[in-house]
């Protein structure tokens, strides 16, 4: 396995890093175990995951995913690059979400206790909240830092005139900055090489792009299913409530066999359509 | 998705592969983060970082974006 630093860190990662968004419903215990196992055994040492995962569940599933991987890094959590990620709804109550001082203080805890772990090396912003300002987030974040809970932090789906705001707020108020940013990336969505990407290369902020294969489109193994069709089981396309419907709502519509790649060989411009 | 596919079987290049690796050849990026629900799917994902593009294989992965249809959907365009 090749490795990268991270952005401007002195911080070595893996060159793909282990998405951990099916474990606990997509796959069982046993499954994730083998799948981590075959990460690290090819040297992908970079885990990823979430408070909110597993995705397509909902109150009674959240947390799953950081449990199992808690259990699995037992004896093993030097070797790994750790990271996960707050903001999405913990629980039935206003501040069981979000990017409030509240909110962060109480999710890193509840990460670490599932992770079985006393530090994150990478805690990031799972989105932006819109209610908090960016201030508060950012001391929060740096009090989590300074604490020892978590080593860097990043944010994901942040557009760039946020990640900027973000960045001249830390470096204003020498507070820990984002030094990493996950936004959605791969072939059928490149909205990002606009403006985030050299945003990101000015600042030297890592970019762990999610997605990288469209949900599991860029595979080919939904070749031959039409757009009007039903998805194979056990896809993120077929996962139940708001995670299938989104899924379906990036990717299906668009790449499942529209005229212009059935009508011919080769590629017509959108103009065409 | 056809056609790449068809582009991509005649070169003997895994079209998961020459996803990944289409990210990772772009500047600023890290490091993709890559999912499976097997360690037999996650195998064939990791040899991509050992796979390279030449400048005909990117040209045709780069198509794809410009000829997709653009819907108005800030929830699809954003996110």
């Amino acid at each position: 396995m090749k490795t990268r630093r991270l952005g401007r860190t002195g911080l070595t990662v893996s060159e793909i890093c282990l998405g951990t968004m099916t474990f606990g419903r997509q796959c069982d215990e046993a499954l994730s175990f083998a799948i981590m196992d075959t990460a690290l055994e090819a040297g992908a040492d970079f885990f990823d995951t979430a408070d909110v995962y597993p995705a397509g569940g909902d109150a009674s599933t959240v947390g799953r995913a950081e449990e199992i991987v808690g259990r699995w890094l037992k004896g093993r959590r030097g070797q790994i690059v750790l990271a996960t990620k707050c903001w999405g709804a913990m629980g039935p109550y206003p501040n069981d979400r979000g990017l409030s001082r509240k909110h962060i203080l109480a999710a890193i805890d509840e990460s670490l206790r599932r992770l079985q772990t006393d530090y994150i090396d990478l805690y990031q912003v799972h989105a932006p909240d819109p209610d908090t300002p960016l201030d508060e987030t950012l001391a929060a974040l740096d009090d989590v830092v300074r604490q020892g809970k978590a080593r860097y932090i990043g944010c994901s789906n942040f557009q760039a005139w946020l990640l900027a705001k973000a960045l001249w707020t830390s470096d204003m108020r020498w507070l820990a900055r984002f030094d990493c940013v996950q936004p959605r990336y791969n072939m059928l969505f490149r909205e990002i090489e606009h403006e985030l990407l050299p945003l990101c290369r000015d600042q030297g902020v890592g970019v762990i792009p999610y997605n990288p294969l469209a949900g599991g489109f860029l595979t080919g193994k939904h070749l031959g299913s039409r757009a009007d069709q039903a998805p194979s089981a056990n896809t993120r396309f077929a996962l139940e409530g708001q995670a299938g419907k989104r899924y379906k709502q990036r990717y299906w519509q668009e790449a499942s066999l529209p005229r212009w790649l059935t009508s011919t060989s080769s590629f017509r411009p959108a103009t065409s359509l | 998705m056809a056609h790449l596919h068809e582009f991509f079987s005649t070169r003997n290049k895994p079209l998961t592969q020459v996803a990944i690796a289409w990210v990772l050849a772009q500047p600023g990026i890290t490091a993709p983060i890559v999912g499976a629900t097997s360690p037999e799917q996650l195998r064939q994902s990791l040899p991509a970082v050992e796979l390279s593009l030449d400048e005909e294989e990117m040209a045709v992965c780069d198509a794809v974006w410009f000829a997709l249809p653009r819907r108005a959907d800030p929830a699809v365009a954003l996110r």
